[in-house]
């Protein structure tokens, strides 16, 4: 059990970034977000077995978590409810003068533009987009992790693309 | 580049800015890691034998209180279909949870 102390502590301080801004995209308030991140590694600290960290360490704690916010999906909404998303548009005020040019501060906008299209997609496109994009995940894995087929994985993929273009679009991205 | 191929760069640009997990997160989780207890487990055929035995148990009592009644006769064959139904469903319990598991945990303690 210590040696998956110490795998598990590793695998905090290695993937703790990249697992906490998945949570951040996935859960709608920072507290649902600090939760999500602390029960996955406990989580994978009760699961029995050794990991295999040789196959996408990051894709499989964001399975993890996927699947935690999956089973308490109920309870953030309701917080949802209570605390709407206030996404923070703050970063474009954080870029530094002397870099603060116009094509940075479009290009800021258009990355905070996107983020925003992509939370207000629908679970069922957003999640896959998040294990695609931020987990690097395969079809297959993802299919594996969210347990449906190959198929409905490609095509939620393809939709969610369509509708962060037109987003894009609508909002004067010309690309 | 075709606007496809723009919009997945875009996309894994955007969503990938990383938010650092605030220290007292991490100093707490850390703390959770180290001090929380080693989950205690059982095998996963122990309740199916311990399932068995009391079963058996109880056709024995019936077949020992109640000697060469329908109640006994019926009792071999119900224990015995029981029994079947257990193992039946644990194997296949871990069957399924060991499907799942398989594609990042190997070397099962």
């Amino acid at each position: 059990m210590a040696t998956e102390r110490q795998v598990v502590e590793q695998l905090v301080h290695d993937y703790g970034t990249r697992l906490y801004t998945f949570c951040r995209r996935l859960a709608f308030t920072p507290g649902d977000a600090d939760d999500l991140y602390q029960q996955t590694y406990l989580r994978i600290l009760d699961m029995k077995g050794t990991l295999d960290l040789s196959h996408n360490p990051a894709g499989f704690l964001m399975s993890v978590a996927t699947r935690l916010w999956s089973d308490e999906r109920r309870k953030f909404a309701r917080r949802q409810r209570i605390v709407p998303l206030h996404y923070n548009n703050v970063q474009v005020n954080e870029v530094p003068d002397e870099k603060s040019t116009e094509r940075m501060v479009e290009q800021q906008q258009t990355q905070i533009e996107l983020r925003e299209a992509v939370q207000q997609l629908s679970d069922a496109l957003r999640v896959p987009v998040l294990l695609y994009y931020m987990g690097d995940m395969s079809v297959q894995d993802i299919s594996s992790a969210l347990r449906i087929p190959q198929g409905t994985v490609k095509s939620r993929l393809h939709q969610a693309r369509q509708k962060l273009k037109l987003r894009l679009e609508e909002s004067g991205y010309d690309g | 580049m075709t606007d496809d191929e723009k919009l997945d760069g875009l996309l894994r640009m955007s969503l990938t800015e990383e938010e650092i997990p605030p220290p007292a997160v991490q100093a707490v989780l850390l703390e959770q890691i180290r001090r929380k207890p080693a989950k205690w487990e059982i095998s996963w055929w122990l309740p199916t034998v311990i399932g068995g035995l009391q079963t058996i148990t109880l056709v024995a009592g019936v077949n020992f209180i109640f000697p060469n009644s329908w109640l006994s006769l019926l009792s071999l064959p119900a224990g015995a279909c029981l029994i079947l139904c257990s193992v039946a469903l644990s194997a296949t319990a871990r069957l399924w949870t060991r499907k799942e598991r398989n594609i990042y945990v190997v070397d099962e303690l």
